[in-house]
C-alpha cells in the first residue's frame, strides 16, 4: 500500500513557484488498479517518483507498506560499460533477489540470448527498453508504479508486457499515470484526474481526461485574459 | 515466461546496508577502468608509477632522505597516504554523477554510493600499500615498518580526511561546476605542503606554525612514526585530520539537504 498525506511539491520557475501537488492525501492499496490521468507538465512524472519514494515531497508524508516498484520499465540505472546481464544482476542483488533467476527471467521474457551479454553501450535503445521492462517484471512488488509505460517494443512484445503485468497484478496493486484515457480505461478499476495539484475522483478514464482538459482550457482562458 | 512468474519467489527483506555498499563497490570496480587492455590493473599501476616517478626524481635531484632511510621507503611513507587521500576525493566526486540513477533502486542512497566509492579506494590502496612496502622491503633491503598499526592508523586518518573532503566536494560539485574545476587547483599545493618530500623535523619553527594547519601533514607524519623506529614528529596530532574530516563530513550532510531541496525545486531530479 502507498499512502500520501498532505503531499506538496513545487518547482521554482523564472515566473515564480509552480505548484505541482498541493496537499494531496490519498491511499492506494494492493487490490487497486488506479489510473491517474494528467495533462502535460502537470507533475505526472514527479508524482510517479514521489510515489516510488525516489523523490521527497516539499511537505507531507509518503508511506510504503510492502514493496513498491520503481517506475515500470526504468532502464536509466544500466551502466553503458556493463553487459545487460551484469546490469540486471546488480539490480537483482540490490533488491535482494537471486541474480541467476532474474537474468533467466529477463532472457526468457525478452527472447534475447547471447545479446544480453553485450555491453550496454552497444545495445540498441529498443533492447535496453525491453530489458528495463523485463527487469521490472522479474522482481515481484506489492505495488507497481507506472509513468506512461505499460509495454515497450512492437505489438507482439507489448502484448507480452501486458500479460506479464496482468499476472503480477494478481498479487499486487498498480498506480498508472498517463496522459491517455484509453490505456487507463483498459487497465484500471479506479480513476483519478491530476489537475491543479489535486487528485479528483472520476468514474472512468475518459471522464478524468475531460476533467483535465476542462482545467487546461480554464487555465488557458485565464492566461489569455491576462 | 509464465512459469517463472508463477513461481513468485518469496521476497527477502531487500538487501542490507552492508550488502548494498558491497554491491555498489563491485559495480564501481567493474565500471571504473573499462575499455583499456589493462582494465582494473590501472587502479594499482597508477600509484605504483607515481611512487616510481618520485623516487626517480629523488635520485635525479640528489635529494637525501632525512631519516637515513632508503629513498624508496621514505617516499612510499609520504606518498601512499597522499594518494589515498587524493584518490578518495576523486572517487567520491566521480561516484555521484556516474551512479545518480542508482537511487531509483530503493533503498540505495547517496550516502551508500559515496561510502562505496570511498571504501573501494581504501581497499585498493591497502593492497597497493602492502605490495609497495613488501616490494621495497624484499628488493631494497629496507626494514619492516617499526609499528605497522601506527602506520595503518595514519593511512586510515588520511583516508578519513579524503572521505570528509571528498563527500563535501562531491556535493559541492553538484551545486557548482566552478567548484569542481577548482578542486585540483585547491589541492595541488597540498602535494608540496604535506610532507611528502620532507619531514616536520626538517622545518624551521616558523614553517611548523603554518603547516600545523595542514591536516594531511599530521596524517603523513603519523604514518612516518609508524614506519621509522624512534621517529617522533612535532606535527602528528591525530585529532587534526580526524576533526577536519569530521567537519567536512558534517558540512556535506547539510549541503546534501540543500542540494536535494534546490534540485527538487528546479525540477531537476
Amino acid at each position: 500500500m502507498i499512502r500520501l498525506v498532505d503531499v506538496v511539491r513545487y518547482h521554482d520557475t523564472p515566473t515564480g513557484l509552480d505548484v505541482l501537488l498541493s496537499g494531496i492525501t490519498a491511499q492506494f492499496s494492493r487490490s487497486d488498479r488506479v489510473g491517474i490521468v494528467a495533462g502535460p507538465s502537470s507533475g505526472k512524472s514527479t508524482l510517479a517518483r514521489i510515489l516510488a519514494k525516489i523523490e521527497r515531497p516539499d511537505r507531507g508524508v509518503v508511506q510504503h507498506f510492502g514493496r513498491v516498484s520503481w517506475p515500470i520499465g526504468f532502464s536509466g540505472g544500466f551502466h553503458a560499460a556493463l553487459s545487460g546481464a551484469d546490469n540486471i544482476a546488480i539490480t537483482a542483488r540490490l533488491m535482494g533477489q537471486s541474480p541467476a533467476r532474474v537474468i533467466a527471467f529477463c532472457k526468457d521474457f525478452t527472447g534475447l540470448d547471447d545479446e544480453i551479454d553485450r555491453i550496454g553501450m552497444v545495445l540498441p535503445p529498443a533492447v535496453r527498453a525491453k530489458l528495463g521492462f523485463a527487469l521490472s517484471m522479474a522482481i515481484p512488488f506489492d505495488m507497481y508504479v507506472s509513468d506512461e509505460n505499460l509495454g515497450v517494443g512492437d505489438a507482439e512484445f507489448r502484448d507480452r508486457c501486458t500479460k506479464a503485468l496482468d499476472k503480477r497484478l494478481q498479487n499486487a496493486g498498480l498506480v498508472f499515470l498517463s496522459r491517455s484515457a484509453t490505456y487507463v480505461d483498459r487497465v484500471c478499476n479506479k480513476f483519478l484526474a491530476l489537475t491543479d495539484g489535486q487528485l479528483v475522483e472520476c468514474h472512468s478514464g475518459k471522464q478524468a481526461e475531460e476533467v483535465v482538459k476542462a482545467a487546461l482550457a480554464t487555465k488557458q482562458k485565464g492566461r489569455a485574459h491576462v | 515466461m509464465d512459469r517463472s512468474l508463477d513461481q513468485n519467489p518469496i521476497l527477502n527483506n531487500s538487501s542490507s546496508f552492508f550488502e548494498r555498499v558491497t554491491i555498489l563497490m563491485h559495480r564501481e570496480m567493474r565500471t571504473r577502468f573499462v575499455g583499456g587492455a589493462l582494465g582494473y590493473a590501472w587502479a594499482y599501476l597508477t600509484p605504483v608509477a607515481w611512487i616510481a616517478f618520485v623516487v626517480g626524481a629523488f635520485y635525479v635531484l640528489g635529494r637525501v632522505p632525512p631519516l637515513l632511510m632508503s629513498p624508496q621507503i621514505f617516499v612510499a611513507s609520504g606518498i601512499l597516504p597522499y594518494i589515498l587521500f587524493r584518490q578518495t576525493i576523486s572517487a567520491s566526486m566521480r561516484a555521484l554523477p556516474s551512479s545518480r540513477y542508482m537511487v531509483y533502486f530503493r533503498p540505495v542512497s547517496v550516502a551508500e554510493i559515496l561510502l562505496a566509492a570511498s571504501l573501494m579506494e581504501l581497499l585498493n590502496m591497502t593492497i597497493v600499500s602492502v605490495a609497495v612496502v613488501g616490494t621495497i622491503v624484499v628488493f631494497f633491503d629496507a626494514p619492516m615498518p617499526a609499528d605497522p598499526l601506527k602506520a595503518l592508523f595514519g593511512l586510515i586518518l588520511a583516508w578519513w580526511l579524503g572521505v570528509g573532503f571528498g563527500r563535501f566536494s562531491a556535493i559541492m560539485g553538484r551545486l557548482s561546476d566552478t567548484y569542481t574545476r577548482s578542486v585540483p587547483i585547491i589541492l595541488r599545493p597540498l602535494f608540496w605542503l604535506s610532507g611528502v618530500f620532507f619531514t616536520a623535523t626538517e622545518l624551521p619553527a616558523s614553517s611548523l606554525d603554518v603547516l600545523w594547519y595542514s591536516p594531511l601533514f599530521h596524517a603523513i607524519e603519523i604514518v612516518r612514526e609508524g614506519f621509522f623506529l624512534g621517529y617522533h614528529s612535532p606535527l602528528s596530532n591525530p585529532v587534526v585530520p580526524f576533526a577536519t574530516g569530521l567537519f567536512f563530513y558534517a558540512v556535506s550532510t547539510v549541503l546534501e539537504t540543500y542540494w536535494q531541496a534546490r534540485d527538487k525545486r528546479r525540477g531537476l531530479l
